[in-house]
């Protein structure tokens, strides 16, 4: 996983899965720069090719980290697989698709 | 070996993965992805494979969550079974369980947690969530999407179309079969449960039954023994070899499969390629072939172990065959509990009659009337504590309006004791001619009690008084027996004297000292047991002669005749200790002097 800080964005690439174990450092990695200044973690979702419910509570963590500042999570190249998991559990309006 | 086991095991109508991962979240994640390959290699299409993976990656992560520090250390069984019609999904936890709720609600938005359960159900047609004690399998199920229809069959592949279709039928028809065997065995035993059967017997036919219906050629039952060390030899299958196997220890065996499954909880398999160590005892009954061992539990206690083996190498167990196992030896363990408990209430029934029967001897040595001997009044009570023990009191008319008082406790407790007792105070009873020679009477019973006390290691210490209301004195001689305490009127003693003379059995031929005690107008004295001195308060502190000397004068000064000093005195015990129950015999004579 790598990431990258654009001055208000930090980019997320190379993540290929999200699951429990793996979200607990997820976010310890992120936490750092998700500064005050930080308005959009934007999420390469193209390699993920495995989501379950505790990686989608690391990525609702990180959008509580963000909303106090006007901050959004953006999901970049969401598979199908993705896009109809975050709809079976409504979360599909909490976080900004990117194509 | 199959320690952290996958046993993929086929037919041709249903086939079955089972995996036992650690208590982690990477394992079991690592043991999804297994599953899903599998699930592929049954030809799943994509959409299939990525919602079993989902689901089972939800039920085994909530295994891990809620594993208590103890059941961390056992396995998550993670078992996937494939028909042409559904897939069913079985996931063993050692969590404390819960209730399936019967509506599942999504979380606020914003709740990093709580979604598992919906994903599981909202990914499958059907959940049902088995608890049991020390572990629970939440059995998920999904139809199979119907094949794609297959190009027209020629005419040439339908002999080979038929002969698979006979197949598949006949392997359907044997597991049919089993199921019928073994569910008419479980019929058969369970009219033997929560009966007074011998296990060993018990064990014997269910083995049989069980190696004759999953085809196994031999078979080997372990106990864990009484203080949970080793693991004890209950029955070797066949039994024509007489083979004897030895105890193994549970923290030396290292080399025993039986010793891994028993530590760690989980079934170890054997086969030619992971074949048992060459230590292992279990290879003089399974030198060859296939095997399983199963550990089996009850309320989350080892109960012992189960061995199952084949000598054919390529015939291993079959799914059915292993679940066969699990069920009749879970069973077996359920039985053998049972008779345990059925035993300890047995032996706890015959301690409570034995102490109702030595309550019953007790009793009747009292005597059932207290005799005159005026000017003095006697007042007595024998209090038993839970476990009965051997006190008792006699009063025995002496002549010449003197009477012989007698107070004793016979070391032990039960029927023992009490019998003891009725025979010293019988013994005493037949010497009147020494009424009035209580150290001579006391070394006569001493002389005819010895032997018997002795043999059985028993002694019994007694204090025999003989009251004269002509001279108002008191003769009295002890043997190792509590001392006489004597209030007289407005003068009390500087302290109060030792247990004197040998108890009753202890030496063949003593002497025993008398001592004559005025009992003047107004005097109080009182024979009693240990079990009265000996009473401690809450902080622990033990009442002492000393202090109950102080109670009798106290007792002598508030009341006038010898039974209210008799309840003055017991009222004061029982607040000394709280009105705790006495965890001895009380026993006391009260003599008053009335004038």
């Amino acid at each position: 996983m790598h990431i990258l800080v654009d001055n208000e964005r930090v980019r997320v690439t190379g993540l290929d899965g999200l699951g429990a174990d793996n979200c607990a450092e997820f976010k310890q990695l992120l936490k750092p720069h998700v500064t005050d200044a930080c308005r959009v973690v934007e999420i390469d979702c193209g390699p993920i090719r495995f989501l379950d419910s505790d990686g989608l509570g690391a990525l609702i963590c990180i959008h509580k980290w963000l909303a106090p500042h006007h901050g959004r999570v953006r999901l970049g190249q969401t598979s199908p697989v993705v896009r109809q998991l975050l709809g079976r559990l409504r979360l599909d309006e909490i976080f900004e698709f990117a194509p | 070996m199959n320690s952290n086991s996958t046993s993929a095991l086929s037919h041709d109508y249903r086939s079955s993965l089972r995996i036992e991962s650690p208590c982690e979240f990477t394992a079991v994640r690592n043991a999804t992805l297994q599953l899903r390959e599998w699930l592929a290699g049954k030809g799943l299409p994509e959409a299939e494979l990525s919602a079993w993976e989902l689901a089972l990656v939800e039920a085994g992560n909530n295994a891990v969550k809620y594993a208590g520090a103890g059941a961390r250390q056992l396995p998550v069984g993670l078992e996937i079974s494939c028909g042409e019609r559904e897939v069913e999904a079985r996931v063993t936890d050692h969590t404390q369980g819960f209730d399936w709720p019967s509506e599942i609600e999504l979380p606020d938005m914003e709740s990093e947690s709580g979604r598992g359960l919906f994903l599981i159900k909202s990914l499958t047609d059907s959940v049902t969530y088995l608890r049991h004690a020390g572990q629970n399998v939440m059995v998920l199920r999904r139809a199979r999407p119907a094949a794609e229809t297959e190009p027209g069959l020629d005419a040439d592949r339908l002999p080979a179309r038929l002969a698979e279709a006979e197949a598949a039928l006949n392997d359907m028809t044997a597991e049919l079969a089993t199921s019928y065997e073994s569910l008419v065995a479980m019929f058969r035993y369970s009219a033997e449960l929560g009966a007074h059967t011998d296990v060993k017997d018990f064990s014997q036919r269910l083995l049989r039954d069980l190696m004759q219906i999953a085809e196994a050629d031999s078979a080997v039952l372990r106990l864990l023994s009484s203080d949970g060390k080793r693991l004890e030899t209950l029955l070797v299958m066949p039994e024509q070899g007489r083979i004897i196997l030895p105890p193994v220890t549970l923290t030396e065996g290292l080399s025993s499969v039986e010793v891994g499954a028993a530590r760690n909880r989980q079934d170890i398999w054997f086969d030619p390629g992971e074949p048992l160590d060459r230590n292992d005892p279990l290879r003089t009954v399974m030198p060859v072939g296939n095997g399983i061992c199963h550990a089996f539990v009850v309320a989350d206690q080892l109960v012992g172990t189960a061995a199952l083996g084949r000598f054919a190498a390529d015939k291993p167990f079959t799914a059915a065959q292993v679940n066969l196992l699990h069920t009749f030896i879970d069973f077996l363990a359920i039985q053998i509990v049972n008779a345990r408990l059925l035993n300890e209430r047995t032996t706890t029934r015959v301690t409570r009659r034995e102490l109702e029967i030595a309550a019953e001897i007790q009793h009747s040595l009292l005597p059932e009337t207290v005799p005159a001997c005026l000017p003095f009044e006697l007042a007595a009570t024998c209090q038993n504590a839970l476990q009965v023990g051997g006190d008792f009191y006699d009063f025995i008319p002496a002549g010449d309006g003197a009477v012989l008082l007698v107070i004793a406790d016979v070391m032990g407790k039960g029927v023992p004791a009490a019998l003891f007792a009725a025979v010293l105070r019988s013994t005493i009873r037949s010497m009147p001619q020494l009424f009035s020679q209580p150290g001579e009477l006391l070394g006569a019973a001493n002389r005819t009690l010895y032997s018997d006390l002795s043999r059985v290691d028993m002694f019994a210490t007694a204090k025999v008084a003989y009251l004269n209301p002509r001279r108002q004195e008191i003769v009295s001689a002890s043997a190792g027996h509590c001392p006489l305490l004597v209030w007289p009127s407005g003068v009390a003693p500087a302290n109060t004297p030792s247990r004197a003379g040998f108890p009753l059995g202890i030496e063949p031929d003593v002497k025993y000292a008398q001592t004559v005690t005025p009992l003047p107008p107004g005097a109080a004295a009182l024979l009693y047991t240990d079990g009265l001195s000996e009473t401690r308060n809450p902080a622990g502190e033990m009442l002492g002669d000393k202090m109950l000397f102080q109670l009798l004068a106290q007792a002598a000064a508030h009341t006038s005749d010898a039974h209210a000093g008799k309840h003055f005195l017991l009222g004061r015990l029982a607040d000394f200790c709280d009105h705790a129950p006495p965890t001895d015999d009380q026993t006391l004579i009260f003599i008053r002097h009335l004038a």
